[in-house]
Formats: structure tokens, C-alpha cells, sequence
């Protein structure tokens, strides 16, 4: 009986995920693009719209409406997607595979088995260890204690500044994602019921990276690149910025890199801007970094997208209906920034590094240029830190150079600036810093972790095209 | 016998030699996982708390969570070392009660200004270094122990 008591825990950290997932899944059937995918690659963006939306729908009802941070209000958030996922199911009828598509190939099953067996190790973990990292512990899960206990994302305790709350207007996408959690399983002080859904994000992470990879590259690059993912050590090992911990990184990353590849895709619709925009949403509501990256996902997605059509030399008019899929996603980011905006608006801060009001021009120069010798050989030990990247960063200019061909005539210049722009905060955040090697050491790791899916996407092509040099080289010689 | 593009045969083992030497790091850690995961199956989260912070800061937590209210308030001090965020954690452990921090042990003002500004009616807790249990102490025990902690200093005018 004790022990039928002691998986009453598990079970409702793991029914969190699920209806997480479920609503997500929903909102998914309703974006034609995403509801034509397998399975596999539709829960993995299922996970993480279900996430935006959730935690944005309780931020702005709880924010706008007063609606309590409940069961009840996260129940409901669910059933909307949940039951209109099932209606378009059930309008568009049953939907059958060709029987090609079931069959798993070799970098497939290669994935799978590796990718599985880490998701097993992280959920093992987190539904039996306790929450042991810093800034989990310091600010996202602390404020979701806070808001869970004041039922509204207004928690006073965030709104005087006598109070000792740590980075108090951080995006509070993530604490919500963890009031839902914990008010689902009904959790006590020493319950942590929100540690699987940092779990989860590796999981579907990898599957939004072999999604979209498999979009550009088919099934065997698509395979291996996320198999290059599940085995990066820091993504699933690292307490502090890893999914093994609750910081705020690698939610970040999937939703902006996820969000960035539907707008790069080849001609998208106004359903994956919808989509995208929610994840984008999702990635401006999750973090500090998330809002300018969003956008600079936006500008770039867009450019790209005009780019192209001047190639072609389409007709503006063609060029604004194909815009219209960025302009939706933009106008759900907008909204997700005017909302925080308007919720920051109540809250003093205090105890934060405050790198806004340091990014002027003459903070930024000649310090940007001046710290590299100091910053650099930091920034080199980290990359080469055996336990957090293996060989990854040695490895990785090797097959974009061996495969530079694959990524001609691909969005590469859009999923390279992408892969740069966290590198490029956070190198803006090493300039004004007053601790020149404190946060190069413990911050370089996680910058890094946010610019990975289009690293990722980038690879698989560059993969393909090492293969196929192989392959034709072959038949050649042969 | 095929020749290979030198370049392509190099990416392609060097990706290789990552996929694997990462997959044996990963995998093993997901095993170490998974059997630690059903050692301790059926622990209850206090259990676990125990077993990964130690007894004495656990029990140490669970009394003050009884001793303040949920909607309570405290005065929190951090005596940890400088990066170690004991006083951070310290705080998530009784969160949502609302803390007032008034900084570092070693940075405190003098004993006659901080008798000044200390907020009363609220206990203070001082966060220790590392494991360490966090300590309670009321207002005045607390002034007694910063007052004998350091050399009595000259009284500042501007203190009033």
C-alpha cells in the first residue's frame, strides 16, 4: 500500500507532462503542416506548444482577467486545445501512413535507442532526486512558489521591493509551466512535480531538430544529427543548464530554434505562423535573451523569405502574401511582449544584473574588443570541456567543411546568424559585466546550448552532403 | 577498393568517433541514472531531500517551515561562502514565506546602525556554509551574536 502511495508522485508528474503534451498535440492537429507528421515529431511540437500555451494562457489570464493560477484554470487551458484537436481530427477523418514510413531505418533506430535511453536516465532522475541546481533553486522554481502560493502571476511578494526575490521580472513562462505541474499533482512543500517537464524538453528538442532537419535533408541526416544531439553531454548531464536541472536554456533553445525552422520552411502557411509564433512567443516569455531573439528570428526568418522571392523575382504582391505567415507570428510575439511589459510594469526590480541599462555604445567599446584576450581562452576551455561537449566543437568545423556543399541553396545564412545571435548577447553581457571571468565560465556553456538547433539544422545538411560525396565518389571509382 | 573524398572520409569518421565516444559517456550516465532510480524507488520526496541535502539541514528547514507561517516572513543573513548561494537556497527551501535580506555576514554594518534598521517582529535566519543546517535566531540573540562576531569600532556620527 506504501508503495501504490509512493508512485502517486511520479504518476502526477508525469500526467503534468501529458496533458503538457496533450494540449500542445491539439493545438498542433489545428496547423495542417504539423498534423501531417508522424507521430513522434508531432508530440515533440505538441510538448512544446502545449508549454507556451499553457504558461502564457495562465500569465495572461492571471495577468488581464484575474484568473486564479488553479487546477481548475489549467484544466480548462487544456481542454480547449485538447477538444478542438479532436474535432479537426475527427472532421479531416482517419489518416493512413504508407507503410515506407513506419519502417525505421538504421540512423533511425540508432537515434531512437540513444535518444530514449537519456530521456529514460533524465525522467529516472527527475522523479526521484530532488532539485539540486543554483539558479533553478535561486530564481524559476523559487518564483513559481511564489505565484503558486498568491494564485495570480501579480504576486504581491514580487510587487514590494522590500522583499528578497531574486531577478523578480525574469519572463515567467517556466515558473507558470511549474505552478501547472504542481498544482495538477496537488504537491506539498517538499514535492517537486515540475522536474519531469525540464525533462521533456530534451525529448522533444531532438525530435523538433529531426522534424524540421528531415524537412531539408530526409530520413538518414535528419537521424544522425539528432542522434549528435541526444548524445551531447551537456544537454542531458548538466545540472546547471541541462535538462537534468530547471533553468530556463534548453526550453529556450527549443522554442526558438523550433519557431525559427517553420518560418524557414519552403513556403509556409498561416497555420505555421501560428505556430511559430506561439513557440517564438513561447521563447520571449521563457527568458530574458528570448524577446531579441524572437524578433531577430522574425527579421531574419523574413528576410530570407523576401530574399528568396526577389531571386525569383516574384511580384511584391506575392512577396506580401507569402510575408503573411511572419506577420501572424510577429503579431503573437508582439502580444507576448506587450504582456510582459505590462506585468513588469508592477514589479520594481531588484537583485539583477540589470545588462539593459549597460548596453549603450560606450559601455560596449572598447570593452567588447579589449576583454577578448582574457575572455577567449575561458570561452576554449569550456567548449572543450570533455564531460560537457565531447569532441562536438572539434568535430563540428571539420563536417561543415567537408559538407559545405550540402548547405548551398538552403536557409543556411539565416540558421547561421541564428546559431550566432545568443553568441552575440552574451558576448554584450561579457563587455559591461564588472566580473570579467566569473560569467564567461558559468554562462558560455548555456549561450551556447540556446543557438543549438539551427547549429543542429545546419549540420544535417552538411552530413548529407558528406555521405553523398562519399556515395558518388564510390560509384565512380566503382 | 574505392577511394574516398579525404575530406568527406575525415568528417565522416570524425563524426563518427564523437557519436560514439559521447553515446558511451551519455548512455552510462542514463544507466547510472535508471539504477539509482530504482534504488531509491518508492522514496518519499522528504526521503530523497534527506538523502541528497543530509538530515541535519533538513530537519533544520522542516522546523522553520513550522515555526513560520506559509504567508510568514523572516530576516535572512547570508553566513555561506561568497558564490555558494546558501542563502538562495535557504530561501527556495521556505519559499513562499517572504524573506528580507540584509546581506552578508561579513558585510553587516555595525551592531548599533543594524539595531536600527533590523525589521522587528520577524525571526532571523542565518544561512551556514555548504550542508549546514540554516540557524534561527530572534532579534536579540542575533544583535548579541553580530556585536561579540566582530571588534567593537568607533561610533559613527552619522549615526545619529
Amino acid at each position: 500500500m506504501a508503495e501504490i502511495a509512493a508512485l502517486a508522485e511520479p504518476l502526477a508528474a508525469l500526467a503534468s507532462v501529458a496533458l503538457l503534451t496533450a494540449a500542445g498535440a491539439g493545438l498542433a492537429e489545428l496547423v495542417p503542416h504539423l498534423a501531417r507528421l508522424g507521430w513522434p515529431r508531432r508530440l515533440g511540437y505538441g510538448y512544446l506548444l502545449g508549454v507556451a500555451w499553457i504558461g502564457g494562457g495562465l500569465f495572461a489570464l492571471s495577468h488581464f482577467a484575474g484568473a486564479p493560477l488553479s487546477r481548475t484554470t489549467v484544466v480548462l487551458l487544456a481542454g480547449l486545445p485538447i477538444a478542438a484537436g479532436l474535432a479537426a481530427r475527427w472532421r479531416r477523418g482517419p489518416r493512413r501512413l504508407p507503410l515506407r514510413r513506419l519502417r525505421p531505418r538504421a540512423a533511425e533506430v540508432a537515434a531512437i535507442v540513444l535518444g530514449g535511453a537519456v530521456t529514460l536516465g533524465l525522467f529516472a532522475d527527475a522523479l526521484t532526486q530532488p532539485l539540486a541546481d543554483f539558479d533553478g533553486r535561486m530564481t524559476w522554481a523559487a518564483q513559481a512558489r511564489y505565484l503558486r502560493a498568491a494564485g495570480t502571476v501579480d504576486a504581491p511578494v514580487l510587487a514590494r521591493s522590500r522583499w528578497f526575490v531574486t531577478h523578480p521580472q525574469y519572463p515567467p513562462l517556466l515558473p507558470l509551466a511549474q505552478v501547472a505541474a504542481m498544482e495538477l499533482a496537488g504537491s506539498g512543500e517538499d514535492e517537486e512535480p515540475f522536474r519531469p517537464l525540464y525533462a521533456a524538453f530534451f525529448p522533444a528538442l531532438l525530435l523538433a531538430v529531426y522534424a524540421s532537419a528531415r524537412r531539408w535533408t530526409g530520413r538518414g541526416p535528419a537521424a544522425w544529427t539528432a542522434a549528435a544531439a541526444a548524445a551531447l553531454p551537456f544537454l542531458s548531464l548538466a545540472r546547471d543548464g541541462g535538462a537534468a536541472g530547471a533553468y530556463s536554456d534548453l526550453p529556450l533553445a527549443a522554442f526558438y530554434g523550433a519557431g525559427l525552422a517553420l518560418l524557414l520552411g519552403a513556403q509556409p502557411r498561416a497555420g505555421d505562423g501560428w505556430a511559430a509564433g506561439a513557440l517564438l512567443a513561447g521563447a520571449a516569455l521563457a527568458k530574458n535573451e528570448g524577446a531579441p531573439l524572437a524578433l531577430f528570428a522574425l527579421a531574419i526568418a523574413a528576410a530570407w523569405t523576401v530574399r528568396r522571392a526577389r531571386r525569383r523575382r516574384l511580384p511584391w504582391r506575392e512577396i506580401a502574401r507569402r510575408l503573411a505567415p511572419h506577420a501572424l507570428a510577429a503579431a503573437l510575439v508582439l502580444a507576448a511582449l506587450a504582456l510582459l511589459a505590462a506585468w513588469r510594469a508592477g514589479i520594481p526590480n531588484r537583485f539583477d544584473e540589470a545588462y539593459a541599462a549597460h548596453f549603450g555604445p560606450a559601455d560596449l567599446w572598447p570593452a567588447a574588443v579589449a576583454r577578448i584576450p582574457a575572455i577567449a581562452p575561458i570561452l576554449g576551455r569550456r567548449m572543450a570541456a570533455w564531460r560537457d561537449w565531447a569532441l562536438f566543437w572539434w568535430v563540428l568545423p571539420v563536417v561543415f567543411w567537408a559538407g559545405r556543399r550540402g548547405l548551398r541553396g538552403r536557409p543556411a545564412s539565416p540558421l547561421a546568424l541564428a546559431a550566432l545571435a545568443p553568441l552575440g548577447i552574451a558576448w554584450a553581457a561579457y563587455s559591461v559585466h564588472p566580473n570579467l571571468l566569473y560569467l564567461p565560465a558559468v554562462t558560455w556553456d548555456r549561450m551556447l546550448v540556446q543557438g543549438l538547433v539551427p547549429l543542429l539544422l545546419l549540420l544535417a545538411p552538411a552530413l548529407r552532403a558528406c555521405r553523398s560525396g562519399m556515395r558518388s565518389r564510390a560509384a565512380t571509382a566503382g | 577498393m574505392t577511394r574516398l573524398p579525404p575530406s568527406a572520409a575525415l568528417a565522416s569518421g570524425l563524426f563518427a568517433l564523437y557519436l560514439a565516444s559521447a553515446a558511451f559517456l551519455c548512455l552510462g550516465h542514463a544507466a547510472v541514472r535508471v539504477g539509482r532510480a530504482w534504488q531509491h524507488r518508492g522514496e518519499s520526496p522528504a526521503a530523497a531531500r534527506r538523502r541528497v541535502f543530509g538530515a541535519p539541514y533538513c530537519d533544520a528547514i522542516a522546523a522553520l517551515r513550522r515555526a513560520i507561517p506559509v504567508d510568514g516572513s523572516y530576516v535572512l543573513v547570508d553566513a555561506g561562502g561568497r558564490a555558494e548561494g546558501s542563502a538562495l537556497f535557504v530561501r527556495y527551501d521556505l519559499a513562499p514565506r517572504r524573506a528580507i535580506f540584509i546581506g552578508r555576514w561579513d558585510a553587516l554594518p555595525a551592531s548599533d546602525s543594524l539595531r536600527r534598521t533590523l525589521p522587528r517582529g520577524l525571526p532571523v535566519i542565518v544561512a551556514e556554509n555548504g550542508a549546514a543546517p540554516p540557524r534561527a535566531l530572534d532579534r536579540r540573540g542575533f544583535l548579541d551574536e553580530v556585536a561579540r562576531s566582530r571588534p567593537a569600532r568607533p561610533t559613527d556620527p552619522s549615526d545619529g
